[in-house]
């Protein structure tokens, strides 16, 4: 997650508080940040080992590449060579690619329980921090 | 000669004036139902007078059996329910510190509700500026984030969350004009718990209101039970006779019972025949009709027949019938409504009862019916078409004539 937010070599106030509230505290999130500056998506990829983690990383470069509301050749190709190192599972590629062209023409998609369960199986829904208090 | 074509020609014009007839029969049927509905109507009201009349004169003790058991069982149950009521009307009166229960709802609760109604029409029309799209995205989303505070975060970052929420933020500052996102967002919140403790409180003043009325309505059966006791007694009693009388033929009850007793009874009787009398006479007119609809039947299948074959002779017996078959039972019908009409009239609107109840208590074996006609000026049928039609006047002359 910290990659993704310094991904476009800036990290914009709500990017930083979201990371704060998911690291737990600031303290965390920023050895975060600084722990993956200069390194290649690529080496990390391995790393991010949980299902449910690599679901809403790749929710959200897919997000990301649709910002401008069209995807170029090398984002459809960047996207899919995501999924196929993610292993992603087709009816979750299908739940990205419908959240993301949604959000794209400005609509709202709440989660849905498929999105709760993968949340609930994520490393996002605890603190990074173990001496946080709980959200 | 009458060929085919002249056959199904003539038949034709049978059908029509057949089919006239059995409207008009049918019409005095429905008289006569009509008649019967409103001496069913009769025959409920002079079963409760039989009732009271009968509650009045005969003590319950004299009554035989187990019917005398079952009403005396009733009484001494309603004697007992009086003594409950009057335990549960000095407790209720109790409760209320001596106040008196005869009234005790008084308009507060309903000038309480009504203001509460108000209170909640000034809220709806204040929360209705917020019916929006943009506002209610932005609420989903801000009510999401409340509930589940992690995730929503979480999903924001990764579906742009936060990019539509500035959109519809800018939307709703240029509908509402006078407020911001925020600023809506919290007046609408302020709002909303304001119309929750509002419809809180008209429930309480509606459950308020339903336990004053539960406790006026258990007052108000207790007040009669004591109070009202002779009413709801002979309320009672009389429904207990009035489904004895069901069974039983009150033409027994004699003028020994006492005279009002006894006219009362005569009165339910006279009903019972005139009821007798008019749903004979609808089962004849009935019967008419029947005749008539099966002469439609045949004559419509001669026609079939007939008019496919123009030129073919008909059989003279056919031939003849054809030609008269109307007529016949246009004289018939007209014969029957004549006679009919008498009887229906003179039947229904005798209601001289206490003339009956003199002539039975003369003649007690007296045929209702005569007596009806020795009473009545008006003009009834001849006594053959009334042998014809009822039954029970049949056989009483068969007797008659038998002891001669």
């Amino acid at each position: 997650m910290a990659w993704m937010v310094q991904a476009d070599g800036n990290v914009a106030a709500a990017e930083r508080a979201l990371l704060d509230t998911l690291a737990g505290s600031r303290s965390v999130a920023e050895r975060a940040l600084r722990a993956v500056q200069g390194v290649s998506l690529d080496v990390l990829i391995p790393e991010v080992e949980r299902y449910a983690d690599r679901f809403f990383i790749a929710m959200r470069a897919r997000t990301c590449a649709l910002a401008d509301g069209r995807l170029d050749p090398g984002e459809i190709q960047a996207f899919h060579d995501l999924v196929a190192a993610f292993q992603l599972l087709p009816q979750d590629v299908a739940k990205i690619t419908e959240v993301a062209a949604a959000a794209a023409r400005g609509e709202d998609s709440p989660p849905d329980d498929r999105v709760r369960a993968l949340f609930a199986a994520s490393s996002f829904v605890t603190s990074l921090d173990p001496e946080a208090p709980p959200c | 000669m009458l060929n085919g074509l002249g056959a199904a020609a003539l038949a034709e014009g049978a059908l029509s004036a057949i089919e006239t007839q059995w409207a008009e029969l049918k019409a005095e049927a429905n008289q006569v139902r009509e008649s019967l509905s409103a001496l069913a109507r009769d025959h409920q009201q002079a079963l409760t007078a039989w009732a009271q009349e009968y509650l009045k004169i005969v003590p319950l003790a004299d009554l035989d059996g187990e019917f005398g058991l079952d009403l005396v069982a009733t009484e001494v149950a309603l004697q007992e329910q009086r003594g409950l009521a009057q335990e549960e009307l000095r407790a209720l009166e109790a409760t209320r510190g001596g106040a008196p229960l005869e009234s005790p709802l008084d308009d507060r609760f309903e000038s309480a509700i009504a203001n509460h109604l108000t209170e909640l029409d000034a809220l709806r029309d204040e929360l209705e500026r917020f019916e929006f799209d943009a506002f209610a995205h932005l609420l989903a989303a801000r009510q999401r984030a409340e509930r589940e505070p992690r995730l929503e975060a979480l999903w924001r970052f990764v579906t742009l969350g936060s990019s539509r929420e500035e959109r519809w933020s800018a939307e709703i500052e240029a509908t509402l004009r006078d407020m911001d996102a925020q600023a809506a967002l919290q007046e609408h919140h302020r709002l909303s718990a304001e119309h929750e403790r509002v419809v809180g409180a008209l429930d309480a003043v509606r459950r308020d209101r339903d336990a004053a009325q539960a406790l006026a309505s258990r007052h108000q059966a207790a007040w009669e039970i004591v109070h009202a006791f002779d009413e709801v007694r002979e309320r009672t009693l009389c429904a207990l006779l009035r489904e004895r009388l069901a069974d039983e033929d009150p033409a027994l009850v004699t003028r020994s019972r006492g005279d009002d007793v006894f006219l009362a009874t005569t009165r339910l009787v006279t009903l019972d025949k005139k009821r007798l009398y008019l749903t004979d006479l609808l089962g004849a007119l009935e019967g008419e009709m029947r005749q008539r609809h099966q002469r439609t039947v045949e004559l419509r299948g001669l026609i079939e027949i007939a008019a496919p074959r123009p030129d073919e002779v008909i059989d003279e017996a056919k031939a003849s019938w054809l030609r008269s078959v109307a007529d016949s039972c246009a004289d018939l019908k007209d014969r029957m409504l004549l006679h009919s009409r008498a009887l229906h009239h003179g039947v229904f609107v005798f209601d001289d009862y206490a003339a009956v109840a003199d002539r039975r208590n003369s003649d007690p074996n007296a045929l209702v019916y005569d007596v009806l006609c020795g009473l009545t000026a008006e003009a009834m049928p001849p006594d053959a078409f009334v042998r014809a039609v009822i039954p029970e006047v049949d056989r009483y002359r068969v007797f008659e004539e038998a002891r001669e």
